[in-house]
This record gives structure tokens, sequence and C-alpha cells, in this order.
């Protein structure tokens, strides 16, 4: 187990450092003058101040040394600061990336707290409406965009309805009551996809439980039938539930990109977009670094729970 | 608490405005609802509250705002939409009406002479005024913020605005005297903005680089918080010099909040909401918000020009003036205006001032929406076979369905444009640096001092002049335009400057924006909003409760 | 392997004989033959200019002269849906024909090789995994604008990783089966046994793949558009309908519903089609591709 962990976080290394290279590479290919990026619209800095500028940010060496430059400081824990508005970037991506993990979170929740009991339901009752409406979200959940259900949601709720703020963010700490409120649409809208693939998994799992010999003999012996289905179904719906989980982390900060920008809500993929068009270097590189660790950090973390779940999995390659 | 009188003696230079300023203000104190007739003594000791007058002290006021800042030591930012956040914490050495004239008794400057020989402006200060950590404003401080603004090092942004200083001279605690290359006529306008506003320097010393989110100044608010894209949050300052007409202590709030909403529609569904008290709406929401009874509006014509053509006059096919004449005469601001900016925007009558800039007059001369003339100009340039281009505008949404607009109508005169849509800062320095594209549909801000966008788009050296033609005519009036003291010769400059530039398509202004501010109506004096430059003040606002 | 058993007729006549046995997959194809008829003869059939602006018919509903409404600036939606769906179906091939065309043989390289090739090129692919196609789309479009071609490249890119992966996990199975043994033992080089044996072999996960794929490009594609670094405008895309559509909510929502509608219907029918596939050539690829 130990020399298993030690393995995969060695691997995690070099892809790190190709990750946060690659990017480094992208953003200095944007065309024009990096210096001329801190100068705003209708601004305008002298030459003998971009000159400053350069020099001060390297922005002059070759783009190998600028990446090491930053490697170095990176590894003695400075994150630098932002070129938009002068604050260390470690702050400015902190707070933010709280926003995107509490509704990430909140879209993980609720899609597991909808998709597990209807996969299960839908099992159940194969082949009666119930199962038919199931299948039907679950292949309807995966097909669409999730932005556009935002959007919808928005227009029936918060529009058309008025039960919901529509948009904005309001944080957990300044007021829970309405922060949860205005997490219910983004965190639906961001967690369908995962919602409708949980669904799909934890019907099958279930339904080769529902098909083994153990639980007919189980029946026949006249256990009630409730406690066999969640003793020994649950457990194997779960294995798969934790491997979408996982798969799904990258997405959720894909689809975090879009919901945020859609719901107004301050969070880091509203911020990477913000500091790529700004061209905001060590902002970019920081946020993609705090990405890639999200989810090489969850894929470990779901392949030590399977094995951990299902004794069946081993430690291997 | 140090009280000072409200106006010091003044001196003739700026007696004129003055007049005007008090007429002013006797018909606010007229048309102020609940006012009383009489005024007290400026020098009066007022305590709080109540007030006198009818303003109410307290409350908190919550603002929506597009832009969080990007620095609040005003002469390190980098977006004009700074000065939302920092005029609340500081004072300017000159303040200025929206016609720009100088409004001494809200200056930190109470009065000043122009000297000749050699050029010269020598400011007399305002005593008695100390800074939000407690040390005291004086002559050694603005020698030391100008200095500050000057040093290439400090990389502030208004260093080209202060060019023509060439050395600040403390001649005694009070009295400062700013030696000058050349007439400064200009200058008041510069030091109404980011040039003028002064900080603390033992803050400044004492904090290095942390200065610009732990700002001292004098202004009527102190920060208390800043959570970074999301919120910043002022307190009264108690020890504001600042008073009212009535000679009532500003500012009446105790508290203002001004929330980050980058998305407009989310910002003015917050206001309807009951989550901000006050805001900018967007041009769609405006008519919703006019039917609302529970909302009052405030708005300001010409702030800012909401869409212009800029060409790149060295920059083939629009190098030639006939044709970028027939573009000018081929887009119609009338339907843009009406499918775009909901009739909300003001179709262009002169050049890139607009309405509410004192140098606006409308113009005849200037290029207007006329099919025919427009193919008569592509014909006179021998282009009536058509030509193609590709113009660029940048990610925000006007401008792209601008730009959609702009490409079908140049398409009734056989010109096929291309658009490239970049984001702004990619745009902005591909146009005028990279020199890539001959046209760029885009927005300006209002600069309320004419010298800024003279100097910077249209002298042949200017930062956003992307031909980089050499024109001593033309520069030769920007010089001039900045040197007089007198507004009347100042405004004759730049009209004529206008010939050119909006003669020769240089620019084409098409829709002049207007600013609508919405409030519901526990928010009072909602008029006094919106500063000189549009941006909003929040000293003078109060809340009913 | 399934995709090998054949009754006479050619292999992909008779694949598509049994999809159209499987209810959903028809539905499907028949919606995809539908999309793609529309894109391929819209000059022909699109109404009215997609760029046509109609100043009398601004964010009108649906009527007569624009049989799906019209936009702000009075253009006809039908038309704009159509060229639209000439983007999507081009994004999705070329993306995920990029996507097989690089991951392929990265692929097969890794198979081919092992060792430290295949730990280089897998840590490459770990490394374009973790950080989303829509960063690099927004990265692409910020260094080049957004265009068909950096949306075609941004999302292509994307999906190398899934194919290389792929073709890696069957391909090192495949190695240790006894024919590709038997084979190595009679002196048949490696390249020849990759491209014999190997690559044969794992051509029916791999269209499995790229069908489920495609769903997922147009998905990327529109909320690329969304966020306003997709094609930008004036070509209309279904994304950037929605991203112009979205503020006009209030106004006009039937703008914002049919492209959304648009997009669901498109992506549904690759994964039916998709998940039919997969369960006819290789029902194992179940815990596999999702």
């Amino acid at each position: 187990m130990r020399s298993y962990l030690v393995r995969r976080l060695l691997q995690a290394v070099p892809v790190l450092l190709l990750v946060t290279f690659l990017v480094f590479a992208l953003m200095l290919a944007i065309p024009g003058d990096p210096a001329r990026a801190f100068i705003g619209p209708g601004e305008v800095l002298d030459e003998e101040q971009l000159q400053l500028i350069r020099e001060r940010h390297n922005l002059d060496e070759p783009v190998i040394v600028q990446y090491l430059i930053w490697l170095g400081n990176v590894l003695q824990g400075d994150f630098g600061r932002s070129t938009q508005n002068m604050r260390p970037v470690a702050e400015e991506l902190g707070g933010r990336a709280l926003v995107t993990l509490q509704f990430g979170l909140a879209a993980w929740i609720l899609a597991v707290l909808i998709g597990v009991p209807a996969g299960i339901a839908s099992a159940v009752y194969r082949g009666k409406p119930i199962d038919y409406a199931a299948t039907v979200i679950s292949i309807g959940g995966v097909a669409i965009p999730n932005f556009w259900l935002g959007i919808m949601a928005i227009l029936l709720f918060g529009v058309g309805l008025g039960w919901l703020p529509s948009q904005g963010y309001v944080s957990l700490f300044d007021n829970p009551l309405q922060s949860l409120r205005h997490m219910i649409l983004p965190a639906f809208a961001l967690g369908v996809t995962s919602c409708a693939l949980i669904m799909r998994q934890s019907r099958s799992a279930m339904l080769e439980v529902l098909a083994q010999d153990y639980l007919r003999t189980s029946r026949a012996r006249g256990s009630r039938e409730r406690t066999v289905i969640w003793s020994h179904a649950l457990r194997n719906a779960l294995l798969p539930v934790i491997t979408i989980l996982g798969l799904q982390t990258g997405r959720i900060f894909a689809g975090a990109i879009v919901i945020e920008t859609l719901f107004g809500i301050p969070g880091t993929g509203q911020y990477i977009v913000q500091a790529i068009f700004a061209r905001d270097f060590l902002v970019v590189q920081a946020a993609v670094l705090l990405m890639a660790v999200a989810v090489l950090a969850a894929n470990l973390i779901t392949d030590v729970a399977c094995a951990w779940l299902d004794p069946r999995i081993k430690f291997g390659g | 608490m140090s009280i000072v009188p409200l106006a010091s003696p003044l001196r003739a230079s700026v007696s004129a405005s003055l007049v005007l300023v008090a007429a002013l203000q006797a018909v606010l104190v007229a048309c102020a609802p609940g006012s009383r007739a009489e005024r007290l003594d400026s020098d009066a000791l007022v305590a709080r509250p109540p007030a006198v007058g009818g303003p109410r002290y307290g409350g908190h006021l919550r603002v929506g705002h597009s832009l969080e800042p990007t620095s609040l030591d005003a002469i390190l930012g980098r977006s004009g939409a700074d000065a939302y956040f920092w005029r609340q914490l500081f004072d300017q050495l000159v303040d200025a009406d929206p016609q720009l004239n100088p409004r001494p008794e809200t200056s930190l400057a109470t009065s000043w002479e122009i000297g000749t020989d050699p050029d010269s402006i020598t400011f007399h200060l305002r005593q008695g005024v100390v800074f939000h950590d407690g040390t005291s404003f004086n002559a050694h401080a603005v020698k030391a913020n100008i200095e500050r603004i000057l040093d290439p090092e400090t990389v502030a942004t208004p260093r080209a605005s202060l060019a023509v200083i060439e050395a600040v001279e403390v001649i005694d605690d009070y009295t400062v005297r700013f030696d000058l290359a050349r007439p400064w006529g200009a200058g008041f306008g510069m030091l109404a903005d980011r040039g003028g506003v002064m900080s603390s320097p033992s803050a400044i010393e004492e904090l290095g680089p942390d200065y610009g989110w732990n700002p001292s100044g004098t202004g009527p608010f102190r920060l208390k918080e800043v959570i970074t894209g999301t919120l910043v949050r002022f307190v009264r300052n108690e020890d504001y010099w600042g008073r009212d007409e009535h000679g009532n202590q500003l500012p009446y709030l105790d508290e203002v909040t001004i929330r980050v909403i980058r998305d407009e529609t989310v910002r003015a569904a917050a206001l309807r909401t009951d989550e901000i008290d006050v805001t900018y709406l967007p041009y769609k929401d405006v008519s919703t918000f006019e039917r609302d009874e529970r909302v009052q509006m405030e708005t300001m014509p010409g702030g800012g020009i909401a869409l212009t053509l800029v060409f790149n006059v060295n920059k083939p096919p629009l190098d030639d003036v006939n044709v970028r004449l027939a573009i000018a005469h081929a887009v119609d601001p009338t339907v843009i205006n009406r499918a775009i900016f909901f009739d909300r925007a003001i179709e262009a009558d002169a050049g890139m001032w607009p309405v509410g800039s004192w140098v606006h007059e409308p113009d005849d001369e200037r290029p207007y929406y006329d099919i025919d003339k427009a193919r008569r100009y592509l014909a006179k340039a021998g282009r009536e076979s058509g030509l193609e281009f590709t113009a660029v505008t940048h990610h925000n949404p006007l401008l792209v369905s601008s730009a959609e607009v702009v490409r079908a109508m140049l398409k009734k005169i056989g010109i096929h444009m291309d658009i490239d849509v970049l984001s702004s800062g990619p745009a902005t320095e591909r146009f005028n640096h990279g020199q890539e594209y001959p046209m760029f549909i885009t927005s300006w801000s209002r600069y309320p001092e004419p010298d800024w966008m003279a100097s910077l788009a249209y002298k042949s050296d200017g930062y956003y002049n992307p031909g980089n033609v050499l024109r001593p005519d033309v520069d030769e009036l920007v010089e001039l335009g900045a040197s007089f003291y007198d507004n009347e010769a100042r405004k004759r400059v730049y009209l004529e400057m206008n010939r050119t530039v909006l003669g020769e398509a240089w620019f084409t202004p098409l829709l002049y924006g207007v600013t609508y501010a919405a409030a519901p109506g526990k928010v009072r004096n909602l008029d006094q909003l919106m500063g000189w430059d549009g941006k909003m003040n929040f000293a003078t606002i109060w809340l009913e409760e | 392997m399934a995709s090998t058993t054949t009754t006479g007729s050619h292999p992909t006549v008779e694949l598509l004989r049994k999809l159209a046995g499987v209810p959903q997959a028809l539905a499907g194809l028949v919606v995809l033959a539908l999309i793609a008829a529309a894109a391929v003869l819209s000059p022909w059939i699109v109404p009215v200019d997609a760029e046509e602006m109609d100043f009398d018919n601004l964010l009108s509903g649906p009527s007569a002269a624009h049989w799906l409404g019209s936009d702000q600036m009075g253009r006809d939606t039908l038309a704009r849906l159509i060229v639209g769906a000439r983007i999507a179906l081009s994004v999705s091939l070329g993306a995920v024909g990029l996507g097989v065309l690089l991951g392929v043989p990265l692929g097969l390289l890794s198979v081919y090789f092992r060792g430290r090739v295949d730990d280089v090129l897998m840590r490459l692919m770990d490394a374009l995994v973790t950080f989303p196609s829509l960063l690099i789309a927004v990265g692409l479009a910020a260094a080049l604008g957004g265009s068909l071609q950096t949306v075609i490249i941004a999302i292509g890119i994307a999906n190398v990783p899934w194919m290389a992966r792929i073709i890696r996990s069957q391909g090192l199975s495949i190695r240790e089966r006894d024919f590709v043994k038997a084979a190595e033992s009679i002196g048949l080089s490696h390249g020849r046994i990759i491209l014999r044996h190997i690559l044969p072999n794992c051509i029916a996960p791999v269209i499995v793949q790229s069908t489920l794929s495609m769903g997922y490009a147009v998905l990327t594609e529109a909320a690329l558009g969304f966020v306003g670094v997709g094609i930008q405008p004036p070509t209309p895309t279904w994304g950037n309908m929605l991203q112009q559509a979205f503020p006009m909510l209030e106004q006009q929502p039937l703008l914002s519903i049919v492209p959304g509608v648009a997009i669901f219907l498109l992506v549904l029918s690759f994964n039916c089609v998709g998940d039919a596939l997969r369960d006819l050539l290789d029902p194992r690829l179940r815990g596999v591709i999702h």
C-alpha cells in the first residue's frame, strides 16, 4: 500500500511539471508584448515604464528561464503577485477556490442524493414506469448542455416563478440560508451530468446484484427484502459511483468555467478565464497547477477507495 | 476634530467659476426636498445627528458595480473604473464640476495663482486636513505625491498626464508651487483626475507594495475590508473635512459596500430583489425600471462613447480618405441604436467629446448616414467594384453585435468586412501597436479633460494613434489646446481639431452612451451620485429610514 | 471479435443493419441523417440568408416570415440554426478526427515500445487529461483568436489522451495473446504485428469512443461559444447563438430555447448510436467507455 502511494505520488511530479510548462509556453505564445498587457484600456505607460516592467518580471528572458524562475519561487511557496491587481496570487486564488469547492461539492452531493436512489429504484422496479422515467432522464442528462439547463432553470424558477434567486453568489459564512438558496440552481446545472451517469451505473450495478444467486437464497430464507437490498446492493453500487465522481472532477472544473459565468459566481473558473485574457501569467499558472493537483488527487483517492471497498482490486499496475 | 472654514478667501483667477458654483448650490438648495430656506453660517459647529436641512446620518449603502478594482492606490490602478473605489477614499488637489470647472470648495487646494514667466501654478492648501493614518496633509505631502507619480520606478499610470511638471517647490507648509515646462490649461483637468490624488506619504513608505490595498487618503470614507472578486467595504471617515451646503459634516452614510457583480443582468436583478441599493443599468433593462414606481433614475447623457469606428489611416485599404468617408457615411446609427442599444444611447452629432462635455458642440459638417454620399465617396476612391478588409472588435456583446450590423450595412455598398473578435487588451494592442487592422469597432471612456484624448489619440506619437502619421498641424493644435487657461479659447482649438479628426475620418463616433443610475426611493441625493467623470461618489448620498 | 463476423455482405452494411434493429439507435441515426442533410444542403434550403437583418422584426416570435422567430438584429433563427448545424458537425468530425489521428499512433507507439517510451507518453497523456478541454480552448482562443480551426484543435487535443489510452489498454492485452506470440515466434517484425494484428483489433472501441466523443465535442463547442471564446460572430454557431440570446432571456426566451434543443437532439443522437454500437461491437466495453 505504502509503496503504491509513493509510486503514484512520484508519477504525479512529471505530470505536474509537464502541465505547468505546457501552459507557460502557451501563455507566452499569445501574440503581443506581455509588458503592454499591464496597460489597461485607455491607459498609457511610456517606454521607460514598460522597460522597467520587463526587467522586473524577467519578460526579456527566454521562456525556459522564466519557467525555471517561476518553478523556483513556487518551490519556496511564493506564487508571486497577480499582474491584474498586484495582490499575492495564493491569496487571490485561495478565496475563489473555496467558492468553486463549495458549489462543486454541492453539485456532487445533489448528484449522489438523486442519482443513487433513482438508480436503485429503477432497478428494483425494472420495466415499470419509474424505470422508464429514470432511464430517459439518465440518457437525457448526459446529452443536455449543462449551461443550457441552467438557462432554462433560470427562465423557469428565477424569471417565471420567482422562487429562487436566478443568479449571484452569497458566501456560506455571510448568510447560510441565502447562500444555499443561491447555490441550488448552479449546483443542479453543474451536477446533472454526474447525476445521470451515477443513475445509470447504480442501476446496472443493482441489477447485477439482484440477479445474483445469494440474493435469491437469502430471499428464500425469508430475510426482509429491504435489508438485503440495502446491505448487499449499496456496497456494490458505491463502487461505480465513486469511480464516476473521481472521473468527473476534471469535468466539474470545466463545467464550473461555464456555470460560473452563467450564474455570476466569483469562482476559479471565471477567474482563470479572466486571467488568461488579461495575460496574468502567474495566476493562470497557479490555477492550472491547482486544477491538476485536484484532478490527480481525486484519481488517487478514487483508486484507493475502490481498492478499499472491493478486496478483489489489488494495488498493482 | 478640527473645524475648517468651508470656503477660504478666493483669488481672482477662480472667482468666475465660484460664482457659477454658488449659483448651482442655490439651485440645489432650493430644489432639495424638505430643505429649509435659511442657510447656516459655514463656520458653525454642527453636531450630529440630526443634520440640518433634511439629510439623515447613518445607514449602509449597498452598491452593485461591474468591475473589481485593479488597485486602491489611484495612481497604480490600470483601469478607469478604479475611480468608483478610490473616489471614496481620496480627495484631489483640484476637484471639478461636470463642466470641468475647478471647484475649490471640494478640493484640497483652496486657491491658486498662475505664473507665466516662468510658467508655474502656485497652490494654497486647505489646512487641518488629516490622512486616514492620522498624519497631516501639507505641502510636503503634495510634493511627495507628485514626485512619486513622475518617478518612472513607480510605474504610475497618470505619469504622462503630468509630464509638463518640471519641479515641485514647497514654499511653506501650506503653499506649493509647480514649475512647468509650458502653460498648462489642461492641468486642472488632469489634477482633478488620478494625477491629483493625495495619499499619505508616511503610509506609502511604511507599507511598500502592500499600500495598494491599504490606502490612506483624506477622503470621506476609510477602507474597511476587501474581498477580492467579491466586494470592497468602506466606513465613514469621522474626521472628514467636507461639509454640505448647510454646514453638516460629510459623509452622511456610516458604511458603503461596493459589490462586484460582473454580469449586467445579474446586477439589475439584484436591484430588483433588494440585494443592492444602487447600480448603473444595462440599456436593455432601462424601460423595465422606468415602469417600476419604487425605483428612481438619474441619467448622465454622454457618459462615454458607446460606439465608435476608429481608423488606422495608414493601413490599406482604408489609407484612402475617401474609402474611410464612404464607410463613415454608410453606417446608420439609428438602426444600431434600436437593435442593440434599445434606443437608449444617443446618436453622435459631434466628435469624441460627447454630449455633456464642455467641448461638445453639434457639428453639421461631420459624416452622417447618407448611403448615396457613401457610394459617391467610394466612386471617388475608384472602388465602386467594392473592397475587402478585416475590422477588429472586442468581446463585449454590444460591440460584437454592433460590428455585425456594421458589416451588414457595408455590404450594401459593396464593402466586405470580416470581423476579428479579440479580448480587449489584445484587440487594443494589435490595433494600435501591431498595426494589424485598418479599423477598430470599440467604445471609449468619457475623459472630461479633452487633452487626454487629444494627446493620446490625435497627436502623431500618441499611444492610441494607430497610424502615427506625422501631422504637424494637428500636433500644434494639441499643444495649443493644452496650454490655454481660458476654456473658451481651448474649446475653439478642440473644435478646430475635430475638423481633421472627423472630416478625414480618423474617428467616426456613432453613438454616445448614456449612464442610467437606478435606486429605490430611500436613496436620497441620487442626482449627486455621478461625479464630473460619471463615476460614483457617495459623500453626499443619504438613506431614508 | 464481434465486428469481424460477416454473413456475406459488407461488414459496415451488416453493422448498420444491426444498428437499425435497435430502436434508440435507429432514432438517433434518423436524426443524425436529417441534421447532416440540413447541414450539407444548407445553401439550398436555408429560407433567407442567415446574415440578412430584418430591422422591422426584432426579437420576434414565430411567424410566417420567421418560422422560429428572429433575433435582436432581426436575423432568422431557423436560417442561423441550419448554418449552425454545419458548424456543429464540422467541429465534431474535425475534433474527433484529430483525436484519432494523433491518439491512435501515440497509443500504438506506447504498445510497441513499452517501457520508457510508454512511461513518457502516458505521463504526457495524464498531463493532457488533467486540464479540461475548455481550458485549452480558452488558452488557444486567447493566443490565436476564436475560429473554427482553434476550436477543432482545442477539442481535438482533449480527445487525444482518451484515444491513446484505449489503444494502449487494448493493445497491451492483445500483445499478450497467443496469436501475437505466435506471430512473434515466426519472426514477424513488430511493426507488422502491430499493424496487422493489434490495430485491427483496436478499431471497434475506437469507433465507439469516437461516436460518443462527437457528442461531447458538440457540447464543448456550445460551451465555448457561450463563454465567448469559440467561433466568433458573424458565423452562427449554436453556442454563440445562445451567448447572444441569453441577455435577451426575458425579452425573447424562444431565442435561448431553440439552439439548446438542437444541441440536445444532436448529442442525444450521437450517444444513442454510440451506446448501441458499443453493445453490438463489444459488450465488454460497457465498463471501459462512458
